[in-house]
């Protein structure tokens, strides 16, 4: 009878229960807290609650020594990370954006590139505050990149840069993305006149088969060789939509923009999410982790919208740029030009901003992965 | 080039900003003549002129049925028409996608996607501002209302349809 109250007691002491402290209990609220957003609100559930319920799994205190923890060599959840903390999960999200994503606004009216650049301020706004605040440049870069709105090219940077800060970098990259419509409303009504709000975009012309085809090819050439340190993800990109456009590769497309994202997105996720382990993550830093990312946000929205006014300085009426579609700059597809619709349409109900919005949302693509480039050649 | 003392000169980050902005932007600039190119030289390739306005035009016809625009309608004068015209000048009569509303009688898709409701059948009246359809476009579903009003003559597409920007919804008598 002794011997069997010993080993239960013993038993005890391998239980979560008795090894739970309050910083296992708040993140597993907030785990729970992500997953209600995604199912309550609809914000981005396909990150969400993978991240939700890997922050969970995370937060479970377990006895050392067991191969169980996602930081200990060897475990299942671990082996399962390397693909975050090697960064080779990002470029094959990336093959599946690329397959994914139509490029026709963009190709049609290459003019909104420079939108997509603008929005890019985001980032070095980020890593100028985070360089005061005290980061190193490397952490600065990692952290700076969270403007780009991009989960993918954050985790692939900060992985090279910063990977101690990778858990705080992707779920506060991941959490704005899911607020951009609460974080660049308000901005872009604060920067636009009502007159520039109804500016009615032309329609785009009609692209050929050709220049599509052409597309990836020379932009992953002409990119590629001015950054070459964005080849992962940049070429990952490309060849993706190459797949979609030759005509001749849908079952690969289908793939890659299909059960291959899929995989890998809720392998990000969960990840993604466990490595949110309250002794690493609860500090001080990922506080002022969450602070910068918000304004590299702000930053970036104000930069995007900010240029497209500029840009209209040098347009004639009936060819000048509607700036609600500025905020989609940043490169979180489609949700931020879903937001450049529905603001442009509260003010007139007949202005549908999405397919010029997409313009210069794919083009942030394009910039925060040239952007990510850069960082890792000078910081990396 | 080196890095390190790049760095070490540079405690507020404000050089690599400064280098790293103008290389984000000369990568995208280089892209913007790269595609303005390689539209112009795909489009003249095909033998049409590389005149925005006659591409349009072929683009308009081959997407829709010609009867449509040929016709010239009368069109009633309303701030909204008035509008969409003196910003639709570069493709004179073909349809300015942007203004999704009537065009002279006619009720066009304002974006490529997929209807997912159609909520008039011919012979309703119907008045300025009212929804006449919903069109599924990037999962977002977006109500087309008519610019005009009037009476609904045909109704072009259905439930379930894919159309493209300018596909004429609703014809209007």
């Amino acid at each position: 009878m002794n011997i069997i109250i010993e080993s239960l007691q013993q038993f005890m002491q391998y239980t979560g229960i008795a090894n739970i402290t309050l910083p296992h209990f708040i993140m597993i609220c907030i785990g729970v807290a992500f997953i209600t957003v995604a199912i309550k609100k609809d914000w981005e559930p396909l990150l969400l609650v993978p991240i939700g319920f890997g922050i969970i799994i995370g937060n479970i205190p377990f006895p050392s020594g067991l191969q169980i923890g996602i930081y200990e060599e060897g475990s299942v959840l671990n082996i399962l990370y390397q693909g975050v903390k090697q960064g080779w999960y990002p470029p094959l999200i990336f093959l599946g954006i690329g397959a994914m994503t139509d490029f026709t606004s963009l190709i049609s009216q290459p003019r909104l590139l420079m939108i997509g650049a603008a929005a890019q301020l985001g980032i070095f706004g980020a890593y100028i505050a985070a360089m005061h605040m005290g980061f190193t440049p490397a952490e600065a870069g990692a952290i700076g990149i969270i403007g780009g709105a991009d989960g993918p090219t954050a985790i692939f940077l900060s992985s090279k840069l910063a990977p101690e800060l990778l858990g705080a970098i992707a779920v506060s990259a991941y959490s704005y993305m899911a607020l951009v419509p609460v974080i660049q409303r308000p901005i872009m009504l604060l920067m636009t006149t009502k007159k520039e709000r109804l500016i009615r975009m032309k329609a785009p012309r009609e692209v050929k088969q050709r220049e599509k085809i052409i597309f990836p090819i020379v932009g992953f050439i002409l990119t590629a060789l001015i950054v070459p340190s964005g080849i992962p993800l940049l070429g990952m990109l490309f060849f993706g939509n190459l797949l979609k456009e030759s005509g001749v590769t849908k079952r690969l497309a289908e793939t890659a923009r299909g059960p291959l994202i899929d995989v890998v997105t809720i392998l990000i996720g969960v990840t993604v999410g466990c490595s949110t382990q309250a002794d690493v993550f609860l500090t001080a830093t990922s506080l002022k982790i969450f602070l910068l990312g918000l304004f590299s946000f702000i930053v970036a929205t104000v930069g995007g919208v900010g240029f497209a006014k500029i840009m209209n300085l040098f347009y004639k009426e009936g060819n000048k740029i509607n700036p609600l579609i500025g905020n989609a700059g940043v490169s979180a597809v489609p949700d931020a030009a879903r937001v450049s619709q529905n603001v442009g349409r509260e003010f007139d109900k007949n202005n549908h901003l999405l397919m010029h919005a997409m313009a210069p949302n794919v083009a942030g693509v394009i910039g925060s992965a040239v952007a990510a480039g850069i960082l890792l050649s000078f910081l990396g | 080039m080196n890095i390190l003392s790049i760095l070490e000169n540079d405690p507020h980050g404000i050089i690599i900003t400064v280098v790293s902005v103008s290389v984000v932007f000369a990568a995208l600039i280089i892209l913007y003549f790269a595609y303005t190119l390689t539209g112009k030289l795909v489009n003249w390739k095909t033998g049409k002129p590389a005149k925005k306005r006659s591409r349009r035009k072929s683009a308009d016809n081959r997407i829709h049925d010609n009867e449509s625009y040929i016709i010239t309608i009368k069109r009633e004068y309303t701030p909204a028409s008035h509008n969409a015209s003196s910003h639709g000048t570069a493709y004179d009569k073909g349809p300015d996608a942007q203004t999704g509303g009537a065009q002279g009688g006619n009720i066009t898709a304002p974006l490529p996607g997929t209807m997912t409701a159609v909520l008039v059948k011919p012979g309703d009246r119907i008045r300025e501002g009212q929804t006449v359809a919903i069109l599924e476009a990037m999962k977002m579903e977006n109500e087309i209302q008519a610019e005009v009003g009037g009476t609904v003559k045909e109704v072009n597409v259905s439930k379930g349809d894919s159309v493209l920007e300018g596909t004429i919804i609703v014809t209007l008598r």
